[in-house]
């Protein structure tokens, strides 16, 4: 899968932003697109994150760059929650899903699978989400990933504080799935199915 | 022996006032010994008067034998006779003239006088001359009771000697001891007491004593000290073994007779029945009359056997005269100072009357000083009274006020607001008098803070002691009649007594009341922290239980729910899509359980805002006519007070109200339901109350007692979690309000909400 790529020739660079090839080598050698040359070789080499920022700075649509589905990360300790989460996202058809059963994995997934989104339980085995949450906004590579805390808490001052550590959205369990789905999407900017 | 012998006055055995009576009477009868003995003559002259067998040639003899008594007996008989104009030149010749016992007499007064005249001293006392006066006064009238006597059961010579020694007790000891002798008469004439008993008290002897011992000394005869030691004695009294009682009560009489008469000096007042006495003794009252007068002629024919110039009958009568009237003033004098005492006292009784008749029994500190005030400012008639005591609270003072214009009342003030006053309670002199003094600048300040006066003149201070404590003061201002109270020292001893008994009583009453309340007020504080602390524990348990519950049984009713909705959505069987709808909701209402525990053990902090109570209850009765089974006409709002504004929480006070009408509607029949909403009016307007009353089935005692707890109903399982009265309770305890319930089975349920009142502005 293309967008499973973490590292991209000049060649698909160009594909990607639908330029030609020169106008990328350009970029990159005067330093407006950032890579690296292969060692023993002249071949450039285009990281996802440098080309996404490349993208951004000049307002080329990432469409192309994704898959058009958004990647979302479900973090719970009940794998009943979690399991349930995969199917009805998956269902969906708009969400590409990861998921992880503790803080460490999270942490893991986070770097590899760079989620757009991460569907939180305040209570994990290890960590809680509150922490979670400030780990990811203190790192400026995730300033764009959207936190959703999913929890049974019923305490409004832990909610409160869920979401001054950063969190975009509390919902609570039990929930009507419908309206998780409709809230992910408005929080995505994704098209309505 | 001469006259003149020196006696000894060692001042070391003088009495001393501090020995004890028998002492210092041993010591003036010690002196009593070293008075010179009477002289040879006297002594045979005695004899002869009480012998038959002398005769006068004796006498002649006896008197020639001592040329300087020739010459006084020759003087004296000059004198007497002297309107006869004879010239006596011998003794012999005297005895014939005048009679053997009036020169005798006469002898032995002279005698008598030079024995017991201070030695040494040339210039006769005042008092010394006075008391001889007495003397011979009495003597001189003795003799003429005598003669006046019917039947004559005494020798008249006889009588004359017994009258004339009557006092040689007052002489003895005035010569032996001159100053403790003027100071017993100083006393008897201060005091207006018997002589006998000042005597007694300064010396340990009386002059009766002393006289007997004396002439016991001098070998007189019996009879002579019988009258001596018992011529303040009636006839009637005197014991059986007196053997001549008609000379001693002569000699009784006569003494009264001189005295009556203020002739010469003796320092007893106190004159018996003369005229009953007399006529004992067979004298009648016209011969009383009669001694009377012929007594200062008398008098003059004896004086010159004295140094004494005034015992001219005129002159006698004078002095008599002067001294009555003296004693008259002094009397009339005691006589108004005893009216104005006796004024006094009754004004004090009356007070004391009206003080304990203003008085309950149970009365506080404030209403005793108040009424002390008033007592007071009306017994001393002042327009002003200020009442001082000590406070009923450490470190304060109780204040009772009395003026004309504002008439009774009293303030407690810290004891920072009158400085030193208090302290000055506990440092009182404990040698203080119950007596008007002049007020401390301490005391000033005090009376001025209490009467709100910016200036006032001098005050006057009456301490309200008992025993060694001070209860209280009085002050006001000072004026006549401070002084005129001065010597009031017993009435207002007794006065001042009364108040600090009733002061005290009052004290000990309240603060007895306030151990007794402040132990309930400890004891009820302490059951509610108890309650209160047991169900804060249970609340902090429910909280924790709440909060673990509401994470593990979320997530597999999240479980449930989301599956059933999943299935729903792919679901085309119309019952099986109602069945997952139904096992969702199922899901969520199993959930909201867990919330509302948690919200009840864990409640949010209201925010409260001023709300119109009309406006409120308005809104409540509107929801409950068109949302319940309820009519319009069976619930009733009324408020008291139409701008009555409550301090809440706007959802927290709707959903109290929501829950007690849920409550009492589901205690009554739909049919017969009749609910008033009452908001009465307070005294207080810190506070709104709000009473919800039902005519439902009421509760039972044990219902009552756990309305408030957290999933107990008293109705059928199933209906209902029972959280709606604890949730209320939570709510009105955290808007700073109480609630409570009363209620009996058949009688209906009355809420009482008593909720924080908005203030002004």
């Amino acid at each position: 899968m293309r967008n499973s790529k973490t590292v991209f020739t000049t060649g698909e660079v160009a594909s990607i932003c639908n330029v030609s090839q020169q106008t990328i080598i350009r970029c990159f050698d005067n330093g407006r697109l950032k890579g690296f040359r292969v060692p023993g070789s002249r071949f450039r080499r285009i990281p996802v994150d440098a080309l996404r920022a490349f993208m951004r700075e000049n307002e080329i649509p990432l469409e192309n760059l994704e898959s058009g589905k958004k990647k979302v990360l479900v973090v719970d300790d009940d794998a009943n929650i979690v399991d349930m989460m995969k199917d009805l996202l998956e269902r969906d058809g708009r969400f590409e899903v990861r998921t992880a059963e503790s803080g460490y994995d999270a942490g893991i997934l986070t770097e590899q699978f760079r989620p757009d989104m991460m569907l939180l339980d305040f209570k994990l085995p290890d960590i809680n989400g509150n922490v979670v949450c400030r780990r990811i906004r203190s790192n400026g590579a995730y300033q764009h990933m959207k936190i959703v805390i999913v929890s049974g808490v019923a305490d409004p001052m832990e909610v409160e504080e869920l979401m001054a550590a950063g969190a975009d959205e509390f919902i609570k369990k039990p929930f009507a799935v419908d309206k998780v789905i409709a809230k992910m999407a408005d929080l995505l900017a994704l098209s309505p199915v | 022996m001469p006259a003149t012998a020196p006696v000894s006055r060692n001042p070391a055995t003088a009495p001393a006032s501090a020995d004890a009576p028998e002492a210092r009477a041993e010591l003036v009868l010690e002196h009593l010994r070293q008075l010179p003995t009477l002289p040879h003559v006297a002594i045979r002259l005695l004899e002869a008067t009480t012998s038959d067998t002398s005769s006068a040639a004796d006498v002649v003899r006896l008197i020639e034998s001592d040329p300087a008594l020739t010459v006084k007996i020759l003087r004296l008989i000059q004198r007497a006779s002297a309107g006869a104009g004879r010239n006596v030149v011998s003794v012999d010749r005297a005895v014939v003239l005048l009679g053997f016992e009036q020169v005798r007499n006469a002898v032995l007064s002279v005698q008598m006088y030079d024995a017991l005249r201070a030695p040494g001293d040339a210039t006769t006392s005042k008092l010394r001359t006075e008391l001889w006066k007495h003397a011979l006064a009495t003597a001189c009238a003795a003799k003429l009771l005598a003669e006046a006597a019917s039947p004559r059961a005494v020798n008249p010579d006889e009588a004359f000697v017994g009258g004339l020694l009557h006092d040689v007790g007052k002489l003895a000891l005035e010569t032996c001891l001159p100053k403790s002798y003027a100071r017993v008469v100083k006393k008897v004439e201060a005091d207006h007491a018997c002589i006998c008993d000042v005597e007694r008290e300064v010396l340990g002897i009386d002059h009766t004593v002393a006289g007997k011992r004396l002439m016991a000394q001098w070998s007189l005869p019996q009879p002579i000290v019988d009258c001596a030691w018992l011529h303040h004695h009636a006839v009637d009294s005197l014991p059986e073994s007196v053997g001549a009682k008609s000379l001693v009560g002569i000699v009784h009489v006569a003494d009264d007779l001189v005295r009556q008469h203020r002739i010469g000096y003796s320092g007893y007042h106190h004159v018996g029945p003369i005229e009953q006495e007399a006529s004992r003794l067979g004298i009648k009252e016209n011969s009383l009359r009669g001694v009377i007068e012929a007594l200062p002629r008398k008098m003059e024919e004896l004086a010159g056997l004295f140094d004494i110039d005034d015992l001219h009958s005129d002159t006698v009568f004078l002095h008599a005269l002067t001294a009555a009237n003296t004693e008259l003033g002094r009397a009339n004098a005691r006589l108004t100072e005893a009216q104005e005492r006796l004024e006094r006292r009754s004004r004090c009784l009356d007070a004391l009357r009206r003080f304990s008749q203003n008085l309950r029994g149970d009365a506080g500190s404030a209403k005793v000083c108040e009424a002390i005030a008033q007592v007071a400012a009306d017994l001393f008639g002042v327009d002003g009274v200020v009442l001082a005591a000590r406070g009923t609270a450490a470190q304060s003072a109780q204040f009772g006020v009395w003026d004309e214009l504002h008439g009774r009342r009293s303030l407690s003030l810290p004891a920072s607001a009158v400085p030193g006053l208090v302290g000055a309670f506990d440092n009182a002199d404990t040698t203080e008098s119950a007596a008007w003094r002049s007020a401390t600048t301490i005391e000033t300040a005090a009376y001025q803070r209490v009467r709100n006066l910016p200036a006032c003149g001098d005050l006057s201070v009456l301490p309200i002691r008992q025993g060694d404590r001070r209860f209280g003061l009085i002050v006001a201002p000072a004026a006549d009649w401070t002084h005129a109270w001065s010597r009031a020292g017993v009435e207002l001893e007794g006065l001042t007594a009364a108040f600090a008994l009733a002061l005290d009583g009052a004290a000990g009453r309240e603060s007895r009341d306030r151990v007794a309340e402040e132990l309930a007020d400890v004891n009820r504080r302490f059951q509610a922290a108890q309650a209160d602390l047991l169900r804060s524990r249970s609340l902090s348990m429910i909280a924790a239980l709440a909060a673990g519950a509401a994470h593990e049984l979320n997530n597999p009713l999240a479980v449930i729910s989301g599956r059933a909705q999943m299935l729903a959505q792919t679901c085309d069987h119309e019952d099986d899509l109602k069945a997952m709808t139904i096992i969702s909701e199922q899901a969520k209402r199993a959930s909201s359980i867990v919330s509302e525990l948690m919200a009840f053990a864990r409640p949010e902090q209201p925010t409260p805002v001023p709300i119109m109570l009309t406006e409120l209850l308005e809104t409540v009765w509107k929801h409950w006519v068109e949302h319940s089974s309820l009519g319009s006409n069976q619930i009733e709002v009324h408020v008291a007070d139409p701008q009555a504004r409550v301090m809440a929480d706007p959802a927290g006070i709707v959903e109290v109200l929501n829950a007690l009408l849920s409550n009492a509607l589901e205690a009554t029949h739909p049919e017969s339901a009749r609910i008033i909403i009452n908001s009465p009016s307070l005294a207080s307007d810190e506070t709104v109350r709000i009473r919800i009353e039902d005519n439902g089935v009421g509760m039972t005692r044990e219902v009552l007692e756990h309305a408030f707890d957290p999933f107990f109903s008293h109705r059928t399982a199933g209906r209902g979690r029972g959280m709606g009265l604890s949730r209320a309770q939570r709510i009105v305890e955290m808007n700073g309000g109480r609630l409570r319930l009363e209620s009996s089975p058949g009688a209906g349920t009355t809420a009482y909400i008593d909720w924080p009142a908005a203030r002004e502005g």
